[in-house]
């Protein structure tokens, strides 16, 4: 299994499970992702991954990153 | 053997692959009926068929398979195993005199919950690709061939959230030729 990649801008997918004897990527070193999810995945399980793959999440979703305040104590 | 019993003619079609599409209508069933016959001359071995009547069948240069035909009442439309119901409509819609036609396109190369993609990759094992849930996929093997080779590209179509996709491999095995899966959208003519 070499690609597997979304047609749509923003489009989820609930899921991705390959087996365990699936082997997945292209093996090719270059900046071509071999999986391509442009919106939200949930869950993502890979068997065997060949060298060099290279996985893409979510374009252009929001960084939801909990800020935490940063209480600075003078001494 | 492929045996149906077409009315007035047969469409062959034939896609980049050397697969031959059969296809026709039967006036005893009242059904349109399509089926494969591999590039090595091997039937697929399953017959579709909706109860529809077409009066044209063509391949398009991306091997998706056009359908042109009338339909009544709510009948599904899409010969594989997926269903396409499409809305009815009263005969004052219509029209005096005129049938509710159809136009479907099926993704040759497709897949989707109701048809699962099963075929023997390099080492002769038996690789199942399935989705549940929304959406339908494309797929093409390595080099494009029909079997025995590993799966090069999986397009995902319209998936949301509750949609899983799953490959597994099993043991090594015979499988019947049955690569005809469906992505199809249809209009009303």
């Amino acid at each position: 299994m070499q690609h597997i990649f979304t047609h749509d801008a923003l489009q989820n997918m609930g899921s991705i499970l390959l087996g365990s004897n699936v082997f997945f990527g292209d093996e090719s070193l270059d900046n071509i992702p071999d999986l391509h999810v442009s919106g939200k995945l949930n869950k993502l399980v890979l068997g065997d991954v060949s060298q060099n793959t290279l996985i893409q999440l979510g374009d252009g979703l929001p960084y939801n990153v909990a800020r935490r305040r940063n209480h600075s104590r003078h001494l | 053997m492929l045996n149906f019993n077409p009315d007035n003619y047969v469409y062959l079609n034939i896609d980049h692959l050397g697969h031959i599409y059969v296809s026709g209508n039967d006036v005893n069933t009242g059904k349109f009926y399509i089926a494969k016959v591999e590039s090595n001359g091997t039937p697929d071995g399953i017959v579709m068929s909706s109860s529809t009547t077409s009066f044209f069948q063509t391949l398009d240069a991306n091997d998706n398979f056009i359908i042109r035909g009338v339909h009544s009442g709510s009948a599904d439309v899409d010969p594989t195993s997926s269903v396409l119901r499409l809305p009815t409509r009263t005969a004052a819609q219509l029209g005096a005199g005129m049938s509710d036609g159809y136009i479907l396109r099926i993704d040759t190369f497709g897949l989707d919950a109701a048809d699962p993609l099963k075929f023997l990759d390099n080492d002769g094992e038996i690789v199942t690709v399935s989705l549940t849930g929304s959406g339908s996929a494309h797929y093409n093997l390595f080099g494009n061939a029909p079997s025995f080779s590993d799966l090069d590209n999986l397009e995902l179509f319209n998936t949301n959230s509750g949609t899983t996709l799953s490959i597994t491999t099993a043991g090594s095995g015979y499988l019947r030729a049955a690569y005809f899966h469906t992505r199809c959208a249809a209009k009303h003519g």
